[in-house]
């Protein structure tokens, strides 16, 4: 057992420091044979199939991606969190290529340059984990607080609202669904009090998608609220990412400005007008 | 309960208990064929696995490996170990096994210039779980 664990050693330090030297050895390991070859093997009666088979490396490292995130939420998810945003720092996310919009729009003549891409359809939720982003409006969609702060959504299959938010990781402005009812009202208590929608005309609020727990595709596995909310200084974003110490496109920190987050209790938009980075 | 000792560990086990041969006489044991090309999947598994999280080598290698320690410890480890494979290994025509199977002659002490043909001669012999030679 420790040998295969010290293949498993050398190949991680290969793969992650020469990954061109590891995709080289992958694509020598499973070079096709030769179609003549092939065929004369399959002629002489061995049992394979008319075509060979080929899987290609993009696709082996997703499913085993996928098995190993499923062992870290399970045994180790504090690591998991870090490892779910690998994808978002590797670049910022463009989303000025049609790679990510729904073919099928496009094919019905839907001019989808002119849609704000959506995170969850457009956008994985494990692109965006722990990020910040910057609140330019929010758009109910039909959703109505109720006696009691009950809220009366025009569906039950829908999001209750959307946030449009921008960010320096993003190309473009996106909608953030609302989902959760307390992550609805925390909006509205800002967006319905006149004194806070001015200061967040001056000012910024910020939010970030941060669930109690998380499931493999990003999402919360739990009943939890997942967006947290902070008024900041304008610029504090900007700030934020361009920081030289901390590379927060790398490795997300929102509690710096949020402070440990709750999900339990009095929930709150929180006010952080000395932010230190 | 035992502490999770890495993702590779726990992995180690599984597929070992998969290949492992069960005769009704006898020990259950693996065939040294067996070995190398379990030895070659999880070098295979560890790259590929690297190389996606290489961003976040800590977080990687205290869930892949069980490995912990002060920060950019690991990309350390990586950088020195992956260097010495790379100037052991300067063949442009290796694939996963034949690396596995040069390390495996490197640890029996045969000559490394006829890997192979040991190889061929031991593939089918049934070998111990733990060979004497691994300490």
């Amino acid at each position: 057992m420790d040998i295969l664990r010290r293949y498993a050693e050398e190949g991680a330090a290969l793969g992650a420091i020469y990954t061109d030297v590891l995709r080289k050895m992958y694509e020598r390991s499973y070079a096709a044979v030769p179609k003549k070859q092939w065929d004369e093997a399959r002629a002489a009666g061995l049992n394979i199939p008319s075509e060979q088979a080929f899987i290609r490396y993009e696709e082996l490292e997703e499913a085993d991606n996928e098995v190993f995130m499923a062992y870290c939420q399970k045994c180790c998810p504090g690591l998991y969190a870090i490892l779910s945003v690998e994808r978002a720092v590797t670049s910022r996310i463009d989303l000025s290529t049609n790679s990510i919009r729904p073919k099928t729009q496009e094919a019905a003549g839907i001019d989808v340059s002119t849609r704000s891409p959506k995170i969850g359809t457009d956008i994985p939720w494990t692109d965006i984990l722990r990020h910040l982003f910057r609140v330019l409006e929010f758009d109910r969609v039909g959703t109505t607080i109720g006696p009691k702060n009950q809220l009366q959504a025009l569906s039950d299959f829908a999001p209750y609202g959307y946030l449009l938010v921008e960010s320096p990781i993003l190309s473009q402005p996106v909608r953030l669904p609302i989902v959760h009812r307390d992550d609805f009202w925390l909006a509205a208590s800002v967006f319905d009090e006149p004194k806070l929608v001015d200061l967040v005309n001056e000012e910024e609020l910020l939010v970030t998608y941060a669930p109690k727990k998380v499931l493999s595709g990003g999402l919360a596995g739990d009943t939890s609220h997942v967006l947290h909310y902070v008024i900041t200084p304008r610029g504090t974003l900007d700030r934020y990412y361009a920081s030289e110490e901390d590379d927060h496109l790398a490795t997300p920190a929102p509690e710096r400005l949020l402070g440990p987050f709750v999900y339990e209790g009095e929930i709150k938009v929180q006010l952080n007008f000395e932010p230190e980075f | 309960m035992e502490k999770p000792s890495g993702y590779a560990r726990v992995m180690a086990r599984i597929r070992i208990n998969q290949e492992l041969n069960s005769p009704i006489l006898g020990k259950p044991h693996l065939k040294f064929g067996q070995c190398i090309a379990l030895g070659s999947y999880f070098f295979q598994l560890g790259g590929m696995l690297g190389a996606r999280h290489q961003m976040n080598l800590d977080a990687f290698g205290d869930a892949f490996l069980g490995a912990s320690g002060a920060p950019g410890a690991v990309k350390r480890l990586f950088t020195e170990l992956a260097n010495d494979i790379v100037s052991r290994s300067n063949d442009d025509s290796m694939t996963f096994y034949d690396y596995v199977s040069k390390e495996f002659s490197r640890g029996l002490e045969v000559m490394l210039a006829i890997p192979h043909a040991f190889l061929l001669s031991m593939a089918s012999r049934r070998l111990r779980l733990k060979p004497p030679w691994i300490s």
